[in-house]
């Protein structure tokens, strides 16, 4: 004979909800988002424009400063100041691109031979494009150098200060090895 | 399936950016990469598109006009920087905890000449606005 179930076991059965439909509209939501999210970082360099001097009249400065400035011209760079043992003259490759490894090789010869100096005067021609501007920065401010298999960063001059440069850079320069 | 939902969000948090919306996405800005790692600071916004230069995303005058100029000084932008700079220092009379820094978020549109920013950076440096702060897509 079967027996009849208590009252209290019926009135104590679980509602069972359905949530499959609901975790489906999230999972597409979820997928959709992920697709068309853009994971961009935005970071900044800074360049502090230079004060006006403040020396008094007849006040000559005796020491010796160090300079250390890069032009960019159409065809190519040019190294100049102080700092370098001679002048380099870089041609621009023939996809009309700056020789970058090149400019950051000779950099980190010279901050080596003066490894407290931080100041670089980058000298644009009008018609560098700001793409360019922040390449050249990139490459005057640091090198990345490969050490066992890993990117080490070498900071080179983090100062930069920005110019015009209006000389005729069609004068062809032997290039200084 | 709610493992998985857990993984998801878990990764959608760690990308979550908190930083303030300081880049206005256009199709006449495309912003250069780099390798700087420095991340941005709240300053006023000025902004070198393809056609215009604006501060805050109000226009100020076209960048035709300023190529063609040859003065370095950009009388639009001269009269705005110096606008926002007496705002900015009367509220600092009133609030002691805010002073005026001289600094300015550059967003410049990649393929615009050095002539242009070297009219802005002139004229923002005549202003007071000296330390300047040129926003770019990291490369990494």
């Amino acid at each position: 004979m079967f027996e009849r179930p208590s009252k209290r076991a019926r009135g104590n059965a679980e509602a069972l909800v359905d949530l499959t439909s609901l975790m489906d509209i999230f999972s597409n939501i979820l997928m959709f988002i992920i697709i068309s999210s853009v994971f961009l970082k935005v970071t900044v360099i800074d360049i502090h424009l230079p004060k006006p001097a403040r020396g008094r009249p007849g006040q000559s400065e005796k020491k010796e400063i160090k300079v250390l400035t890069l032009k960019i011209g159409d065809k190519g760079l040019k190294l100049g100041g102080n700092l370098g043992d001679s002048y380099s003259f870089m041609t621009v490759k023939g996809n009309g691109t700056y020789n970058y490894s090149k400019l950051s090789r000779y950099l980190k010869e010279i901050k080596e031979k003066n490894p407290d100096h931080r100041d670089v005067i980058l000298l644009f021609k009008d018609s560098i494009r700001y793409n360019i501007i922040i390449k050249i920065i990139d490459a005057t401010r640091e090198q990345y150098i490969e050490e066992d298999g890993e990117k080490v960063r070498f900071d080179l001059f983090s100062n930069v200060s920005l110019g015009e440069y209006k000389e005729d850079d069609t004068i062809a320069e032997a290039e200084k090895k | 399936m709610m493992s998985l939902f857990s993984i998801l969000i878990v990764f959608m948090l760690k990308n979550f950016s908190t930083q303030p919306d300081l880049v206005t996405p256009s199709k006449q800005l495309k912003l250069p990469t780099s390798t700087a790692l420095k991340a941005p600071t709240p300053a006023l916004k000025l902004m070198l598109t393809a056609d215009v230069i604006m501060i805050e995303d109000k226009i100020l005058v076209d960048i035709e006009s300023v190529r063609k100029q040859e003065d370095l000084l950009i009388k639009p932008l001269f009269d705005a920087l110096e606008a926002e700079r007496n705002r900015t220092e009367l509220i600092a009379k009133i609030n002691k905890k805010l002073k005026f820094k001289g600094e300015i978020l550059l967003q410049c549109d990649k393929n615009i000449d050095f002539s242009i920013v070297k009219k802005v950076m002139y004229t923002s440096g005549q202003v007071g606005f000296e330390t300047i702060y040129m926003v770019v897509i990291s490369k990494e």
